[in-house]
């Protein structure tokens, strides 16, 4: 594990960075051996992923470190052959079900109740059930999330669900309910400061703080891309600057540019120009939702108060409704013409004030 | 052959000498009498017809009684002189009825030698068996109806209607007959009988044979070439009187399509740029026969777009087009089209034998030009092999020589149509094909023929009425006459809905149809028409395709004002969200809500002036780029453990920094501390993520190391920052260190696992610690990882471990078996150095062979290389 991202992650529950009182918390909730289903949620980049190993390994010890990557067959009622990777140990196993899309319900049902089903043969394994470990919850469907519901209740002896998503808001509350939610903030700018500090020193490495904070800022309370950042500023320059450049990731450039786009003229023209921009960003596979977001971030900018209450709920209606539909491009290029001709008129009634 | 003859016969010769003799003045009479008749009767057919005497001995008897002429008086005799022998005979063979019938016809073959001979025996013949049972009559009759079938064969009616003189002959004939004697001179004449069972009668094959010896053929054959050429006169003749009406009748019946195709290439209909365009193209290729100068050639000298590609809809006169174009360049058409087999190897066949060979015999040696018709409905694998072909790649069959394949390129034009330019089929082809998509004809134009064809068929039409068929049909030139044919003119007005044609179109044409208002005479039509002609439009289904080349077109079309075009779009994702709950839940009832969509942006959209579609590839080309983007995604997804979003978001924007240190192009051992630090790192960074640098030819023939699954084409975005990329030196130092990293992992999971094998006696909690330590930091190689792995961990699990590391023969880089000696087990350490002395010891080495040359071969060891 080199990358420092992977190099200097914290291994148990007592050498967390930050949220250090949850940690505890955590710690006193495994030690008394039993524990519900867990749903972790935060914005990406927390340390959700960090904190659900540490859980783990806390449970079985140092097992759970010899990871196994396995692909795994499923076949759909209409007989598709779907595939996914799973990493898992003797204990745990982990997997994305959104990674198979529309189909990820066959994955949920097979997997969790081949795996629910089968007991510890082990006795004198630490503890009597295994852990499954659902990541990207928030993007399954309604069918495998309802398919989840009662194999959560129906095997929870012989195993233990850890859903990990970014936000609760789509996750079924029949499943929230049947989960002990456990938010994990994002770091807060100075706690990513430490860990980036902690991490130079580690390196042998001298951080300007003033460099160490802007890197906090720009990373958005990020730490997974602040460590990344660092790095790559690493690679870039060392002895590092105070204003030395920053690499910021492209899409988001990319995203950025498109948006000061939308802002600058309001015509199908430049409509057309931007729908092949926002084809760029699709295949990318930059999820959608960081597009509304990123186009909003950038377009509010240059709204007054008034605006911005509008075009952010258009731009939510907009998001919701693409997550009713499937094409995507539609739902992006709707709300930039929609932002195009508020924006048209609300400069054209500016015009009109001051003639 | 007289020997052959049967005694009793030559008996009977010697006897009767006298007699013959007379009989022989008579037939040579009735010869006479014959070639004076212009009669043409042969000798062998008259012996038969002799023999049918037999058939009819009672009537002939009878009828000599009667007379009392000079020739009857010859005759009676003769004949009531044989009439007891031949009783005689007949006595004595009563028993043996089936050996004379035999004989008879021993006595037939024999007599056909020579006419004298057989005048001669006639009556011999005659008198023996003259009261003989049916048989005899039968097999004569058989022989007859077998010559007969010559001349019917031909034509049964011409004989018949021959001259009336053959009817009735003064010698015996050849045909059924009544013998009568005219009482005036007492001449014989035999009366034609009209065979009712002649038709009936099966030829007795048996009998033929026997009564077709040779003679017997050569005297047939006289016969047939006579009977031929009076059948040919004949035939001639009935020829002069049939033959016009029959070819006038063919006339009418002519599809008026085909007798006012244009003929030549003013008169074609269709669009005169297109036709210059195919002209002009096909001109191209003189260059091939004609030393011209033309810019549009390539190398050698042939057009670069070799084959023509028409696309329209039916009825536009494409294959018109094309054989009209061909001939007016002086080519010899030859056409494919859909009723030939088209299966690759059909095709191929073909392709070689018309745009390779040309007709040598023929009176005009022109050069072929292939038209390949309706060439949307081939198969995939077809329209390949023409590529193929074209491009010259195509190797002949059997011989594999490269050499001769020079001769394979395509020297002769090849125009391909179809009607669906976008067939899936044809994707390939569309890129090298040089298109010419033929527009309808003008209306005024089209009934301009129309009213000329009419006025040559003498109907009376209006124009209007012409004018409107035209439209009907959608400027369907084939229709059109079609109709025009089979409608007579008449009540052209009333039954229009006859011309009417599948209303089923194109997408670019159900496109324009929503995106363009509609105008007829009266200016725009209103809007209740409207909203029905696009609902019209849009029911044929592909709703899906429909809406896409809507939203790929719109913006080209519709006005400036923002706040219709953002209503559109709603109506966009309106159409999204329905058509994902029809997709993904099956919720049909809501689908014809989907029209409504397309009725709404005609409205808004559409606009009166004539524009300019396109299709909507780009759908299809991001699908692509996103599939292949994904399956890079997945690859470092399984290679690395990490997540497809925190791949995409967070890791791959910054591997292409990180990727790429400031390194010096020096050799490795110049490097400094930090510079080998920094490839140590990128080393151990590429193999967490699984990537390798895989050496690839650039389009100048250079050679580049491509990353691989190339994760930068993620991360990066286009126009966005200028990045550092590593040049090709500092890959290539790359590359070894990674290769060098990838054997010290593989030894370490050895040497761990050997370790482990050998610690059985005491094993620690640490010891396990540290194991998994080593263990862990080679997970990401592939093969090694699953060894280690699928050791279990807790203590009482290592015994099984160390029984199944007895087991497990351990397997070098390179696939060799390594043993591994136990008490050399002993003396290993932990240290990574040990284990370098462990490999080196167990036979792993590496020879140096380059050049073949003995002067550089020397040998490497391992430990050299790590």
């Amino acid at each position: 594990m080199s990358l420092w991202v992977d190099k200097y992650r914290p291994t148990s529950l007592g050498k967390l960075d930050y949220h250090k009182e949850q940690a505890e918390y955590l710690k006193n909730m495994i030690q008394k051996g039993d524990f519900p289903h867990l749903l972790v949620y935060g914005p990406s980049g927390a340390g959700k992923k960090t904190r659900i190993m540490c859980i783990i390994r806390e449970l079985y010890g140092c097992g759970i470190d010899r990871l196994r990557m396995e692909t795994m067959t499923f076949e759909t009622p209409s007989k598709k052959k779907l595939e996914i990777t799973t990493i898992s140990s003797n204990y745990h196993i982990e997997v994305n079900p959104s990674d198979v899309g529309i189909h990820d319900r066959v994955v949920v049902m097979d997997l969790v109740k081949t795996t629910a089903q089968t007991h510890q043969i082990d006795p004198s394994g630490q503890k009597e059930f295994k852990v499954v470990l659902l990541t990207n919850v928030d993007q399954l469907t309604k069918d495998a999330q309802h398919a989840l519901r009662r194999t959560m209740e129906k095997y929870v002896a012989t195993c233990r669900l850890i859903l990990c998503a970014n936000s609760t808001s789509r996750v079924l509350p029949a499943i929230r309910s049947r989960c002990l939610g456990i938010r994990v903030p994002a770091p807060s700018i100075s706690d990513i400061k430490n860990i980036l500090h902690l991490i130079c020193k580690r390196e042998g490495l001298t951080l300007p703080d003033e460099l160490a904070k802007r890197l906090a800022e720009t990373s958005g309370r990020n730490l997974r891309r602040a460590i990344l950042m660092l790095e790559a500023c690493k690679v870039e320059q060392y002895p590092f600057t105070a204003n030395q450049n920053i690499t910021e990731p492209d899409w988001q450039v990319y995203i950025r540019n498109t948006a000061s786009m939308m802002v600058s003229e309001q015509s199908p023209k430049k409509l057309l120009a931007i729908r092949s921009r926002l084809y760029e960003l699709l295949t990318h596979a930059i999820p959608c939702d960081l597009i509304f977001k990123g186009l909003l971030q950038e377009c509010i900018k240059n709204c007054d108060l008034q605006l911005k209450i509008e075009i952010a709920t258009v731009a939510a209606e907009y998001e919701h409704r693409m997550h009713k539909g499937s094409k995507s491009i539609f739902h992006l290029e709707a709300f930039v013409a929609r932002f195009m001709a508020i924006y048209k008129k609300f400069i054209d009634s500016s015009l009109e004030g001051f003639v | 052959m007289n020997s052959e003859f049967p005694d009793p016969n030559e008996e009977f010769d010697l006897v009767h000498e006298e007699e013959y003799e007379i009989l022989k003045e008579i037939e040579e009479f009735e010869k006479k009498k014959d070639t004076e008749s212009g009669k043409i009767e042969n000798s062998q057919e008259e012996q038969k017809r002799d023999k049918l005497n037999i058939s009819r001995p009672n009537v002939y008897e009878e009828l000599n009684a009667f007379t009392s002429n000079k020739y009857n008086k010859l005759c009676i005799p003769s004949t009531s002189k044989v009439i007891p022998s031949t009783n005689n005979d007949n006595c004595d063979t009563d028993v043996t009825k089936k050996r004379h019938y035999d004989e008879l016809f021993g006595d037939i073959s024999d007599m056909l030698d020579t006419n004298d001979l057989a005048d001669i025996q006639e009556p011999k013949d005659k008198k023996p068996r003259w009261d003989e049972p049916q048989e005899i009559i039968k097999a004569v009759l058989d022989a007859r109806e077998k010559f007969n079938e010559y001349s019917r064969g031909v034509s049964v009616n011409s004989k018949y209607i021959k001259d009336k003189r053959e009817s009735i002959s003064l010698r015996v004939p050849h045909w059924n007959f009544v013998a009568l004697t005219r009482p005036r001179d007492a001449q014989r004449i035999y009366l034609r009988v009209k065979n009712d069972e002649q038709s009936k009668i099966k030829t007795n094959t048996h009998s033929i044979s026997n009564l077709l010896s040779v003679p017997y053929s050569q005297l047939k054959t006289e016969a047939e070439e006579i009977l031929i050429t009076i059948v040919q006169n004949v035939k001639r003749a009935s020829c002069e009187t049939s033959h016009l009406p029959v070819t006038k009748t063919l006339e009418d019946d002519e599809l008026w399509v085909d007798k006012y195709r244009p003929r030549s290439y003013i008169e074609l209909l269709s669009d005169e740029s297109v036709n210059r365009q195919l002209l002009h193209w096909i001109k191209l290729w003189d260059k091939t026969f004609a030393e011209k100068p033309f810019q549009e050639l390539d190398s050698k000298g042939f057009p670069i777009q070799r084959i023509a590609l028409l696309s329209g809809p039916p009825g536009l006169g494409k294959t018109t087009l094309a054989h009209l174009v061909a001939k007016h360049a002086g080519y010899n058409v030859v056409e494919i089209n859909a009723s030939d087999e088209r299966s690759p190897d059909a095709f191929r066949q073909v392709l070689l034998a018309s745009t390779q060979m040309k007709a040598v015999i023929g009176n005009d040696p022109r050069p072929n030009c292939l038209v390949l018709d309706e060439i949307d409905g081939a198969p995939t694998a077809s329209i390949d092999l023409l590529l193929k072909f074209v491009q010259g790649k195509l190797i002949p069959k059997g011989k594999k020589d490269k050499t001769k394949t020079d001769k394979h390129v395509c020297h002769r034009p090849v125009i391909c149509i179809c009607n669906e330019l976008y067939t899936p089929s044809l994707r390939a082809l569309r890129v090298t094909a040089f298109i010419i998509s033929v527009p309808e004809v003008s209306a005024t134009k089209l009934a301009d023929r129309l009213m000329e064809v009419s006025r040559k068929e003498k109907l009376k039409v209006n124009s209007d009425a012409l004018l409107r068929l035209v439209e009907i049909s959608g400027c369907d030139i084939r229709s059109c006459i079609g109709a025009l044919q089979y409608m007579g003119g008449v009540n052209l007005g009333d039954n229009l809905s006859f011309a009417l044609k599948d209303s089923r179109k194109g997408l670019f044409d159900s496109w324009k149809q929503i995106l363009k208002i509609p105008v007829n005479r009266n200016g725009i039509l209103p809007l209740s028409e409207r909203v029905q002609l696009v609902l019209r439009t849009v029911q044929n289904g592909e709703s899906e395709k429909l809406a896409q080349g809507i939203f790929h077109n719109y913006p080209e079309i519709c006005s400036d004002k923002m706040n219709y075009v953002a209503l559109c779009l709603k109506w966009f994702q309106f159409f999204d969200e329905i058509l994902f709950l029809v997709g993904s839940l099956q919720t049909w009832s809501v689908m014809p809500y989907l029209n409504y969509a397309f009725v709404f942006w005609h409205l808004y959209f559409a606009k009166a002036r004539n524009i300019k579609l396109s299709y909507p590839s780009i759908v299809y080309e991001m699908n692509q780029k996103h599939a292949k983007n994904i399956g890079i995604l997945t690859t470092v997804q399984r290679n690395s453990g990490h997540n497809k979003i925190i791949l995409t978001v967070d890791i791959a924007p910054f591997l292409p920094d990180l990727l790429s240190p400031q390194l010096r192009t020096v050799s490795g051992h110049l490097h400094s501390d930090k510079e080998k630090n920094d490839i140590n790192r990128l080393v151990n960074v590429l193999i967490d993520f699984g990537l390798t640098f895989i050496q690839e030819k650039n389009f100048d023939e250079r050679y580049d190391y491509k990353l691989d699954p190339n994760i930068f084409e993620i991360g990066i975005f286009p126009d966005c920052k200028y990045r550092r990329t590593l040049i090709y030196a500092v890959k290539q130092i790359i590359v070894q260190e990674l290769e060098a990293e990838r054997l010290r992992r593989v030894e370490n999971a050895i040497k761990s696992m050997t370790k482990s094998a050998q610690n059985k006696k005491s094993i620690t909690s640490e010891s396990i610690t540290n194991h998994n330590v080593t263990t862990n930091s080679a997970t990401s190689d592939a093969k090694i990882c699953n060894n280690a792995t699928s050791k279990p961990n807790a203590l009482e699990q290592s015994k099984k471990l160390q029984m199944e590391t007895k087991d497990i023969k351990y397997k070098d880089f390179f696939g060799r078996t390594i043993t591994v000696n136990q008490g050399e087990q002993k003396k290993l350490d932990k240290e990574s150095i040990k284990s370098r002395n462990f490999l080196t010891k167990n036979s792993v080495w590496y020879k140096y062979k380059e050049g073949f040359s003995n002067a550089v071969r020397r040998n490497v060891k391992m430990k050299d290389l790590l």
